[in-house]
């Protein structure tokens, strides 16, 4: 992340379309701008990713504000690209499997024994992936935009356009499915 | 969960301050359950640095978004398979490296068990050829046996068996197999080569008297054949262990044929895994799916993006905002952070 006291100059730097600032920006935010959608859409993920930095720099000379601020501008266009990419998908009558994700889950241990070794092998990107894999849609982008995108309950009830209080029932919920699971691999541990 | 962790999972509903550290990882309880800890490590991973596959697109990121300030029109990226196939590579590479300790650990474990079987053959093979074997041959009681084996337990009479033995493990063809053998065991197994470069010493210790004619008394003929053989001996009943093994070699090697053959059946399996693979057929379906893409950019979005298949459980409401910025979205994402 970009301290808050410097994200004006870079975000001014990088409106002139400077290198370093677009550099600086992009290696602050594309990690868990990349876990945020690979954790939703694998197969589509960079490519999103991509779409969303350009948004950026389109509108770039028109943000105001601070790094909080940032953050939650990019993750509010990351998930209307998200957005557009499932209507995209749907009137397409695709396939949306995510063969990646069956994939990995075995990888990573999804649904297995989430032991501290297990844990310790886990990329980030695992990591995000048995976060939000036991969890519904809903509580899984409320987790990732509180935990990946480090939003505040205020922020994330922002971008998914519910009220604060739907927001913490969410991540109360999703906590209460993530006890469940790892409560039950501790027992059976 | 027990009641006790669906209490402590209770109050994180109405401790805000408890529940923000909780997600943000920083949440510290002495009473929290066991299965936090887990948790509380995944979030932290999911929050770490950045990895080296999540930057291959810098440049073609960067490029392109500079490229965007200095006024070009851009909507997509152009397509980076450089990147993606660097990431693979990279892949690739680490799961070679990992080949490669798993070899070297695996070559040093035979190392390893080559000196367990050489220690075996230079103690174990000589008591049986000259303890047992010779009892045998007379016809001792086996009640005589164990007496003589106690006597023998004193350690000072194996040295003349490695003396003596030679005769047994003579095989000096494979000295030179044995030297790399003995030079990779080197520090594994100091003490079995230390007693033989004792016993060197010992027996050619009278000849060694002349330093300079130390190489000659040892081409020399008959008298020190049977003196010079042992000293060698010692350091060629390492020999032994790999002749032992090579002839073991050859044994795995029979059966192999048999694996071979197994192997035919494999190539009846591929068209199993063909069978498996009729999904491919269905990916020629992707293209065509590719190819509408182009028609998605008209502003067909609004109107039939409707509330079809909408986000499914991601509610309608998520749809209706989306549906209200979607058609201006790109500016729209611009006047976000403005407010």
């Amino acid at each position: 992340m970009i301290r808050d006291a410097d994200l004006p100059d870079v975000v001014a730097a990088a409106g002139k379309g400077e290198h370093w600032a677009l550099t600086e920006l992009f290696r602050a935010y594309q990690p868990p701008l990349l876990r945020f959608l690979r954790a939703q859409e694998p197969r589509v993920a960079d490519d999103l990713a991509g779409e969303v930095w350009i948004a950026v720099a389109r509108g770039l000379d028109q943000f105001d504000g601070d790094e909080a601020g940032f953050r939650g501008w990019l993750f509010t266009i990351a998930r209307r690209r998200l957005i557009d990419h499932r209507r995209r998908t749907v009137r397409q009558r695709t396939d949306v499997v995510a063969s990646e994700t069956l994939d990995t889950a075995d990888e990573w241990g999804l649904g297995g024994d989430p032991a501290g070794e297990v844990l310790e092998r886990l990329t980030a990107q695992g990591a995000v992936e048995t976060l939000v894999a036991e969890l519904t849609p809903d509580q899984a982008e409320a987790v990732l935009l509180r935990v990946v995108g480090g939003l505040s309950v205020a922020e994330t009830a922002r971008i998914m356009d519910r009220e604060p209080g739907t927001v913490r029932v969410l991540c109360h919920r999703a906590l209460r499915r993530l006890a469940a699971h790892f409560g039950e691999d501790a027992v059976t541990r | 969960m027990s009641a006790r962790d669906e209490m402590w999972v209770d109050m994180t509903q109405f401790d805000h301050q408890a529940a923000d550290g909780l997600w943000d990882g920083t949440h510290r309880d002495p009473d929290a359950p066991p299965w936090y800890r887990d948790l509380r490590s995944l979030i932290h991973r999911a929050r770490g640095p950045a990895e080296t596959h999540e930057l291959l697109d810098e440049p073609l990121v960067v490029d392109t978004m500079h490229k965007v300030r200095m006024g070009k029109s851009i909507s997509r990226l152009p397509h980076s398979p450089r990147a993606r196939t660097l990431g693979r590579i990279l892949a690739m590479k680490a799961a070679a490296a990992t080949t490669a300790s798993m070899i070297g650990i695996a070559t040093a474990a035979a190392a390893t068990t080559g000196i367990v079987a050489i220690a075996a053959t230079t103690v174990v093979m000589p008591v049986v050829t000259h303890q047992i074997v010779p009892m045998i041959n007379q016809h001792i009681a086996p009640k005589v046996a164990p007496a003589e084996t106690a006597t023998a337990p004193p350690t000072s009479s194996v040295p003349p068996h490695h003396v003596t033995a030679p005769e047994l493990v003579i095989p000096r063809e494979p000295v030179t197999p044995a030297e790399p053998l003995a030079a990779l065991v080197e520090d594994a197994a100091p003490t079995a080569v230390t007693p033989a470069t004792d016993a060197v010493p010992e027996a050619e210790a009278p000849p060694a008297d002349p330093v300079v004619t130390d190489p000659p008394p040892v081409t020399e003929p008959p008298p020190p054949d049977p003196v010079v053989d042992p000293a060698p001996v010692d350091t060629t009943t390492v020999d032994p262990a790999p002749a032992d093994t090579t002839p073991a070699d050859p044994a795995p090697v029979d059966p192999a044929p048999a694996d071979t053959t197994t192997v035919d059946p494999t190539p009846v399996q591929p068209p199993t895994d063909t069978a498996t693979v009729d999904p491919e057929p269905e990916q020629p379906a992707d293209p065509p799916v590719v190819d509408p893409e182009p028609e998605q950019p008209p502003p067909a979005d609004p109107g039939t993006a409707g509330c079809d298949d909408g986000d499914h459980d991601q509610g309608q409401g998520d749809e209706h905002a989306a549906d209200a910025s979607a058609p201006h979205a790109d500016e729209s994402d611009g006047l976000t952070p403005a407010g």
